[in-house]
């Protein structure tokens, strides 16, 4: 019992979700796709979000934006080749 | 010989009535076969053929026939189509729920029949779920404030959480949890035997990652979904994540007006 991660409070998932907005933002404005290839651009909010979400927290927000950025350039892509 | 005022006569017969002989132009001479013409009622009463008393006789027997079988088969489809309309409106009614045996927040057996009597609202997730649940139980919590505001819906509905991740969230676990979202909130637990019977009856899909540390934390994936039962423990219905607070409440009051319509209690 002692080994498993604490279960996050409501104010300390609301700090968690604010950090991460906060990073996904500053994502979205220098327009990366990618984080791992961004370099430093966005460094500092992210240091933040794995600071106070659980890891499998943080891990998890990047792999679902990484799907949705995927999902959208999908879409951008067959809007191309359909001529829309 | 039937003469023109005769109710069966047949407009054409008179053209044919003396001129011709019954052999030769008459294909249906009711008397041409019994070789009588203008014979007497017993021989034309006897006679055979299409137009004989026993062919009009045998006519009429069919049609009627005919008449009645299609009568009976269109009262049949009739009222088949009158019973499957009325399925229509249950024929979305899955095979959802059943009997499970758990472990509520305090420690105590709980089933099914524990929840009996009163409308319940069941969430599956887990406490260490990034967003989606606690948004989802926010969700219910709201609904819940809403119908907790109309006297005849107020107290009616059993918020229950139940856990995907029994190796991880104990019964005080999930008590603290809770005590996070609505205070009629109850939460369940138990082995992953009990717990994964429970999903299969409620056809809830979860899955730990296989391979996972002594103490690393991990996410569960499961459906996201909140079962809506009657107090007789029957399936009504089903809210996604899209489905908003307040169009979970509208149909839920909307349950809960026809079940007390049809003078049924809830115990509160």
């Amino acid at each position: 019992m002692s080994e498993k991660t604490p279960i996050p409070s409501r104010e300390e998932r609301q700090q968690c979700h604010l950090a991460r907005d906060a990073y996904l933002a500053c994502l979205d404005k220098s327009g990366i796709d990618d984080p791992s290839k961004a370099g430093a651009a966005c460094d500092g909010l992210r240091q933040k979000v794995f600071g106070t979400c659980p890891e499998s927290w943080a891990t998890y927000f990047l792999q679902l934006r990484a799907m949705q950025k995927k999902k959208e350039r999908d879409m951008e892509q067959t809007a191309k080749r359909l001529g829309h | 010989m039937r003469g023109p005022g005769h109710p069966k006569a047949l407009p054409c017969r008179r053209a044919y009535s003396t001129e011709q002989p019954a052999k030769e132009k008459e294909p249906v001479g009711e008397s041409g076969n019994s070789g009588n013409k203008g014979g007497g009622t017993n021989s034309f009463l006897l006679s055979t053929g299409p137009l004989s008393p026993i062919g009009i006789g045998l006519f009429v027997l069919t049609s009627a026939g005919i008449v009645y079988f299609f009568t009976v088969t269109k009262e049949q489809v009739r009222a088949e189509r009158e019973k499957n309309k009325n399925k229509q409106e249950t024929v979305g009614k899955a095979d959802v729920g059943g009997p499970f045996e758990l472990t509520d927040q305090d420690g105590n057996v709980a089933t099914d029949r524990t929840f009996r009597g009163k409308f319940a609202l069941i969430y599956f997730g887990f406490c260490h779920c990034p967003d989606i649940c606690p948004d989802e139980l926010d969700k219910i919590g709201d609904a819940l404030d809403m119908l907790d505001r109309n006297p005849k819906t107020k107290d009616a509905i059993q918020p229950v959480f139940i856990t995907c991740d029994p190796q991880r969230d104990s019964p005080e676990d999930i008590k603290q949890y809770l005590k996070q979202f609505h205070p009629r909130f109850v939460g369940l637990t138990g082995s992953l035997d009990q717990v994964a019977a429970t999903c299969k009856a409620f056809r809830v899909y979860f899955s730990k990652p296989p391979k996972v540390a002594e103490g690393q934390d991990y996410l569960v994936d499961h459906s996201i979904f909140s079962y809506f039962m009657d107090p007789d423990g029957e399936f009504i219905d089903v809210y996604g994540k899209d489905k908003s607070a307040l169009a979970m409440a509208s149909d839920m009051e909307m349950r809960i007006g026809q079940f007390l319509d049809a003078g049924r209690k809830i115990q509160k």
